[in-house]
């Protein structure tokens, strides 16, 4: 295996007495586009929150040179590692270029930052029409491609995804995930957390099964999608 | 009409200072959603600060405005330093902890500043000194001072100085982030506790010019100022929506005008000898001769911003101007 992007050991996650996460471990490569899928409840999230420092976590997590388990939620954007959360998290009530702008925090290049804002509206044209109107009145697809456009303003190497499909109508989500294959194929690395099993492992190259808190299944995606076991508990089969 | 022009004058001039103190109640309010009680003791140490420094520089033949400037430009930083403890110490530990436990702390710190003040200051009343020419301009039958004018124009500045940071610095956007959404905030690489430590900074500055401008008003400044004062611009918040930066100043001038207003017609309004029969029964020896016979007088004036609190909770808890847009969509 090439030198991982970020690699997870023995992650564990629990709240109060209940374990959530349980003993996780899983690498990404640079560059590369990876799933996990798995039902309600199996970790997913968690896991993302421990990666994005959101809550507290046992184990190691090695990104980029770094031990992320030992820094700060607000440390790790500047080191390119940005999380799309789960139930989109965009600020109502800031209008939507101050929620792009928010996305550049961290960053004190004015000038890029401009060029960066001009290619978010090209890619999505929605939010360049909308731009001085509060994210709060945009519709539920109009908010998560805010939210990724956000995370992308960070200029991230590594993208976390929580659940970019969840509550939207099926034509939104195709849209959402022609941005999300855009993104990655400008070299941004993606960890896509998904319900849609069968969406996910179609645009990701690999994937891993969690449930109950532990990975049970990890293989490319095209095995993934045949194999039975996923067949039958996570594509409707 | 008189009155009426006389006390729109006066009422700007308190309610402005109200809008000024009570920014520092939203801004916090609105990121921690907590009342930091102890704001109107940071008020009362500015104005007491001012004091020290333009007494101690009267004789100094400094030109008066200067002497004035200088107890501004001391007041400010001690306020700062104040509010930055003030968070540090006593709320940045019970961040986590039930809501109850850094309101009961807000009132403790309230009573500690009181009481430093009261070791450092004394008991008594202070006369604030009243250097400055205070020349009077008549308009309308009503007259207005230069202290009026210099306050109610500093304070706007303040309001639209305020404006423009948060709205559009990058700072000012940060704090509006984090105040929707801390977790959320802390992705987009904001430093929460830099941007908490910064409103209750803010809020210290700007209390701290109040209360310097409150006591060349009323020129006289006491330990327990801070109490009364704070308490009012509390509501003037929550009548404008509490943590909405508007609604503050919105809320701050209008209960000023409701405050002036009230406290000007309330004798008339409640003098039994005006309503109709009121001369006919055992009034009629006070009627006479153009007597009267007031139930309440001016001095219920702290009344009506208490009223003005009573009635948003019970017809408009979320007030003027609060909550207008849709959480989550």
């Amino acid at each position: 295996m090439a030198q991982a992007l970020i690699e997870v050991l023995n992650l564990e996650v629990r709240y109060g007495g209940i374990a959530a996460v349980r003993g996780v471990s899983f690498a990404v490569e640079p560059g590369e586009m990876v799933c996990v899928i798995g039902a309600n409840g199996a970790g997913k999230t968690s896991t993302l929150k421990a990666l994005a420092r959101m809550i507290p976590s046992s184990g190691e997590i090695h990104y980029d040179h770094l031990r992320v388990e030992k820094m700060l939620s607000h440390e790790l954007i500047s080191k390119g590692l940005a999380l799309v959360p789960e139930g989109r998290g965009v600020f109502a009530r800031l209008t939507i270029r101050e929620n792009l702008l928010m996305g550049a925090y961290h960053r004190n290049d004015t000038a890029d930052i401009d060029a960066d804002l001009d290619k978010i509206f090209v890619m999505l044209p929605r939010l360049k029409e909308r731009e001085k109107q509060l994210a709060g009145t945009l519709s539920g697809g109009e908010q998560q491609m805010l939210a990724i456009g956000r995370a992308i303003m960070g200029r991230p190497k590594l993208l976390l995804l929580d659940e970019p499909s969840m509550g939207l109508a099926p034509i939104m989500v195709e849209k959402i995930f022609e941005v999300i294959k855009g993104v990655a194929a400008q070299g941004v690395t993606v960890l896509l957390v998904e319900q849609n099993a069968k969406l996910a492992l179609e645009i990701c190259s690999r994937g891993y099964v969690m449930e109950n808190g532990r990975i049970t299944v990890a293989d490319t995606s095209a095995n993934l999608l045949a194999d039975s076991r996923v067949r039958a508990a996570y594509l409707g089969e | 009409m008189d009155i009426f022009i006389q006390q729109l004058i006066n009422g700007l001039t308190t309610g402005s200072v109200y809008a000024v103190v009570a920014l520092g109640y939203t801004m916090v309010y609105g990121v921690i959603q907590l009342i930091n009680f102890a704001h109107g003791e940071v008020v009362m140490i500015g104005a007491m600060v001012a004091f020290s420094v333009i007494v101690s520089l009267a004789g100094s033949g400094l030109p008066p405005l200067a002497i004035v400037a200088c107890g501004i430009i001391a007041a400010i930083p001690s306020c700062m330093i104040i509010g930055y403890f003030l968070e540090r110490v006593a709320y940045r530990p019970l961040r986590h902890a039930p809501r109850l436990a850094p309101l009961i702390t807000a009132i403790g710190m309230s009573i500690i500043l009181q009481h430093l003040a009261l070791l450092v200051w004394g008991r008594n009343p202070i006369a604030f000194p009243q250097i400055i020419d205070n020349p009077s301009f008549a308009i309308g039958g009503a007259s207005i001072t230069g202290v009026q004018i210099a306050i109610i124009l500093l304070c706007f500045a303040m309001m639209a100085a305020l404006t423009w940071f948060v709205f559009r610095t990058k700072f000012g956007i940060a704090i509006r982030a984090t105040a929707e959404d801390v977790r959320v905030a802390g992705l987009m690489g904001i430093n929460a506790n830099a941007v908490i430590a910064a409103t209750f900074v803010i809020g210290a500055a700007l209390g701290a010019i109040a209360g310097v401008m409150f006591g060349t008003y009323y020129g006289i400044v006491h330990y327990t100022m801070g109490f009364i004062l704070g308490l009012k611009a509390f509501c003037a918040a929550v009548l404008g929506g509490i943590g909405n930066i508007a609604g503050a100043m919105v809320g701050g001038i209008l209960l000023g005008l409701v405050e002036a207003m009230a406290t000007g017609y309330i004798g008339e309004i409640t003098d039994l000898c005006r309503w109709p029969g009121g001369g006919t029964s055992f009034l009629v020896e006070r009627c006479a001769d153009g007597g009267n016979f007031v139930l309440f007088g001016s001095n219920y004036q702290d009344v009506f911003a208490f009223l003005v609190l009573i009635l948003v909770l019970v017809f408009r808890p979320s007030g003027l101007l609060g909550e207008r847009v849709a959480e989550r969509a």
